[in-house]
């Protein structure tokens, strides 16, 4: 009878679990499957992929895809460039959003500067959505020639990021000691000497933090990379949709180009995976 | 210590200037020219034009078309996004082993562009060589469907992509609200008799309220600037039917050149966001009172 | 009667067992208090009786019926948690009602349920209250009234005041007797702290490593420790331990050579241990003096630590550190003291491996 039990205690262990897993197995199928076709489309020899119905399963491998991609034709330009100017204003915007933000975090949440207003102003800041703006941005840029320059766009990604960091590391700097920096100030430290020294090191891993999220809001970005660049400066997002064309199916070349464009972006938030969840789940209420 | 306020407003400085030349004025810039009428041809200026831009977009069916779409789009996404991300994330809770790897991978949709998220789904659904007509023939025999070329399946393909993108974000938060509760909170409400569903009813729901009304904001927010999905899977058709609000707004300014109509219509935007923002801005303000209180 | 039985509870999280195979009868009314350091599987037993644990192997017994599988509620237990844990959405009075609110009790019963609890912990002016909004001693009383409540068959009780300050413990150690005089209730009563353990308890069990190292009622302990652990846990400041080598011993007294070389003969036997066992005389700070005793220790003072009526002397014997209650005032300067007088009735002789030499005499016999 106690063997019986002891069973019963297991078995239900297990029931009380299974019904979690089974879940968070559709949900990994439903969020997966469509990145697995991207995949499978990519790799598939053009005659496989026009078959009706589409196999689900992996056919044939080619390389053509990528090929066609990575090399270009006449009509289009190797992903290589798209990806490097993707690639530069992502990591330059970043730096100067996270520099600039920091900055700012610490007067604010160090020094309670301009109440609960200046905090607030900020914070509703991250509302606004590029596309909310991009109709006067457009004109101002046309009216300033920064229309299709690196600079246009880089200023403004950094702009628009700023808010995410000032937001996220403001919880950082209230939650790290002041008295770090003062031990500093008794020590004959100016203030710029203890927010470097002392301050900087403390916030690293909220930093790591607003890095993954300024980053991939920048390369994932399309609104304003589309209307204010794309010709000169034109990012990957930009590139992507102009495959798709109504004269050739470019169907596996598209797959082949989507797949490249988001490995950046999921290697750097896998890279940061611990703090990016920590992060997440601090931003909700933060 | 001296100088203190000039140190930090210095600090400050740099960010808030960016914001104001970036954020400020494009607002203002934009409310002026929501009053002018403007060319399609750049060369002629732009001239004052009184509310002929708002009497000339609350007239346009495209409008009014518009905002209903968007509209159901937010109902069906937020109310699936909610429930199931609440689900996902009862069920991440529940689970120890591998959470982390779980979650990364969960989250990958929500890393991934919306660009490549619209072309991932128009791939999915197209008619002929797509996966979901694949398997709806293979696995039940049912007939292809013109899934982004018709309604109400165009509707159903844009909620289905916002839903896939969004909820591992909405899971993520709950979650992180989930594992405030204390385990005593819930061990204290064992003792007292209550069920599992009676400890989620009593206990969970409502401690979980506040995150469950800052991520519904932050779904409304991302469903009023909806573009690149509904751009790309269903290009607004099948007749101008799931033209939702960030569509339009793209097509008046930069398919008609219509700028002041574009700059009228991206006020409406605006202000409707900052209800919103309003909104969730009182819900974090009320929040953090209540932490430092307690 | 026996209110609850544990049979052979065993628990491991993983590989590790962090309960190995307790059992234990618990009377009817009787008070019993679980107590150990950190680790010792105190809380996790008691969370196996509430039934929010499962046991690994083992049967929790409440009346004579085997409850393995039955839920906390259907055990009908009362819990008070270490965080009170009280509903932070709920105002006071619908956190005591909740449990009644849940068995679908009539609105007019839970009030007066309430109302009733309400009044043996004064807890009125505060039933429209939100839980964040009482002080620690308040949230304290309220988690205690919704015990009360339910009128459960065990309460129980998980380190309730170690989140609150001195005075308030006191306080509310004397508000948790008073409630077990009146209730006349069974109560189980998790502490690390020893002093929470000698007040309350018709019976103390003391764990260590998931096992019982010995239990009985409170004096008991304190007089006949099992063990150098037992000893040590009780009383504080705590035990002094000297080591000695047992020289000679016969049935009513035994030799013992101290650290610094000298003999002292204590009268009481040292049982088995045979001559030349290295040995530990354990003596509680008050039964050392500065003049009197059976035999004196010699003693080297550091610091005399006054704390008005009595104060303590801190010290070495050789190279052990010694512990005295010091009662005399004035009678002689304590920085003069060379010897401390030892009460031999209440000194324990404890074995190589810690075990008091009484007990080994027991267990012979």
């Amino acid at each position: 009878m106690r063997r019986a039990s002891s069973t019963m205690r297991r078995l239900r262990r297990h029931v009380a679990n299974s019904w979690a897993w089974a879940v968070v197995g559709a949900f990994l199928v439903f969020a997966l499957f469509p990145v697995y076709w991207i995949v499978l489309i990519a790799f598939r020899p053009r005659d496989d992929i026009f078959q009706y119905p589409a196999a689900l399963m992996p056919t044939n491998l080619s390389l053509d895809n990528i090929r066609f991609i990575w090399f270009g034709t006449e009509t289009s330009e190797p992903i290589i460039g798209f990806l490097g100017n993707s690639m530069l204003i992502s990591v330059i915007s970043s730096l100067i959003a996270l520099s600039l933000g920091v900055a700012c975090a610490y007067a604010l949440g160090r020094f309670r500067i301009g109440g609960g207003f200046l905090p607030m102003w900020i914070l509703s800041q991250r509302f606004l959505p590029p596309i909310a703006l991009v109709v006067p941005l457009y004109l101002m840029y046309r009216q300033f020639g920064l229309l299709d320059t690196y600079f246009g766009l880089v200023i403004l990604y950094a702009t628009f990021t700023i808010p995410i960091v000032v937001w996220l590391m403001m919880g950082y700097v209230e939650s790290s000691p002041p008295e770090l920096e003062e031990a500093a100030y008794i020590d004959g430290a100016g203030y710029w000497t203890a927010f470097t020294r002392i301050a900087l090191p403390v916030l690293k891993p909220g930093l790591s933090v607003a890095a993954v999220f300024t980053f991939i809001f920048i390369w994932n970005e399309y609104v304003l990379a589309f209307q204010l660049a794309g010709d000169d400066v034109a990012t990957i997002t930009v590139y992507l949709p102009r495959l798709r064309s109504a004269v050739a199916e470019l169907y596996g070349e598209i797959a082949a180009a989507s797949l490249l464009s988001v490995i950046p972006a999921i290697v750097f938030a896998g890279v940061m995976q611990r703090f990016l969840v920590r992060g997440l789940a601090f931003g909700g209420l933060k | 210590m001296r100088g203190q306020k000039r140190f930090a407003w210095l600090m400050a400085a740099p960010s808030i200037l960016a914001m104001v030349a970036l954020g400020i004025v494009p607002l203002v810039w934009m409310v002026w020219t929501a009053f002018q009428s403007f060319s399609p041809n750049p060369r002629i200026p732009p001239r004052f034009s009184g509310l002929d831009n708002l009497g000339n977009l609350v007239g346009d069916p495209q409008f009014v078309g518009s905002l209903k779409i968007t509209i159901l789009v937010l109902i069906a996404a937020l109310i699936l996004q909610l429930v199931l991300g609440f689900i996902l994330a009862l069920a991440l809770y529940s689970i120890k082993r591998a959470r982390g790897l779980v979650v990364s991978l969960i989250l990958i949709p929500t890393a991934i562009a919306p660009i490549v998220a619209g072309i991932v789904w128009w791939m999915l659904f197209n008619t002929r060589f797509g996966a979901i007509n694949s398997v709806l023939f293979q696995w039940f025999g049912i007939d292809p469907v013109n899934w982004t070329i018709e309604m109400p399946t165009a509707y159903i393909a844009i909620v289905v992509a916002v839903v896939w993108q969004w909820t591992p974000f909405v899971a993520v938060i709950l979650l992180g609200g989930l594992t405030t509760i204390p385990r005593d909170t819930l061990d204290a409400a064992r003792i007292d008799g209550a069920t599992a569903w009676q400890r989620l009813r009593y206990i969970v729901l409502p401690l979980m309220r506040p995150f469950f009304l800052v991520v519904g904001l932050l779904m409304i927010i991302e469903i009023v600037r909806l573009y690149e999905l509904p751009f790309y899977i269903t290009q607004g058709g099948p007749g101008n039917q799931t033209v939702v609000a960030g569509v339009f707004l793209f097509k008046l300014a930069f398919s008609f050149f219509d700028l002041g109509r574009a700059s009228m219509m991206s006020v409406f935007l605006v202000i409707a966001l900052s209800m919103i923002a309003a909104l969730y801005m009182r819900l974090v303000a009320d929040h953090k009172n209540k932490g430092a209180s307690g | 009667m026996t209110a609850l039985s544990l049979r052979g509870i065993r628990k491991s999280f993983g590989a590790v067992e962090v309960i190995k195979g307790i059992d234990l009868d618990i009377d009817s009314g009787e008070f019993v208090v679980f107590v150990g350091p950190s680790g010792c599987g105190k809380s996790t037993l008691l969370r196996i009786i509430s039934g929010l644990e499962q046991a690994t192997s083992g049967d929790t017994v409440f009346d004579e019926e085997v409850v393995n599988d039955h839920t906390p509620f259907e055990r009908g237990v009362a819990m008070v948690f270490q965080s009170y844990a009280l509903y932070p959405h709920m105002t006071v009075a619908e956190n005591l009602g909740f449990p009644l609110k849940l068995a679908k009790a009539d609105p007019q019963e839970i009030a007066a349920k309430v109302k009733a609890a309400a009044d043996i912990l004064q807890l009125g002016p505060l039933l429209d209250r939100k839980p964040d909004q009482l002080s620690g001693g308040q949230k304290q009383r309220v988690a205690m009234g919704r015990t009360i409540v339910r009128s459960p068959r065990i309460f129980l009780f998980d380190e309730p005041l170690s989140n609150l300050d001195a005075d308030l413990r006191i306080e509310m150690r004397l508000e948790i007797e008073k409630l077990h005089k009146r209730l006349d209730a069974t109560m189980i009563y998790v502490t690390h702290d020893q002093v929470e353990a000698m007040t309350l308890a018709d019976r103390i069990v003391v764990l260590r490593d998931g096992s019982v190292e010995q239990m009985g009622p409170p004096l008991d302990l304190y007089e006949n420790p099992v063990n150098t652990f037992v000893a040590s846990f009780l009383g504080s400041p705590r035990i002094n331990f000297l080591n000695v080598e047992l020289l000679d011993s016969d049935a009513s007294s035994c030799k013992l050579l101290l650290a610094d070389g000298s003999h002292v003969t204590a009268p009481f036997s040292a049982g088995t241990a045979s001559v030349g066992e290295k040995m530990k005389l354990g003596v509680r700070p008050e039964d050392l003096s500065a003049s009197g005793g059976d035999f004196s220790i010699p003693f080297r003072m550091e610091i005399h630590e006054r704390l008005g009526p009595t104060s303590y002397l801190y010290g070495r014997s050789g190279a052990d550190s010694i512990v005295a209650e010091y009662r005399e005032r004035g009678a002689v300067t304590p920085a003069t003291l060379t010897t401390l007088g030892v009460n031999s009735a209440h000194a324990h002789l404890f074995d190589a491996n810690g075990l008091s030499v009484r007990n080994r005499q027991e267990r012979v016999s």
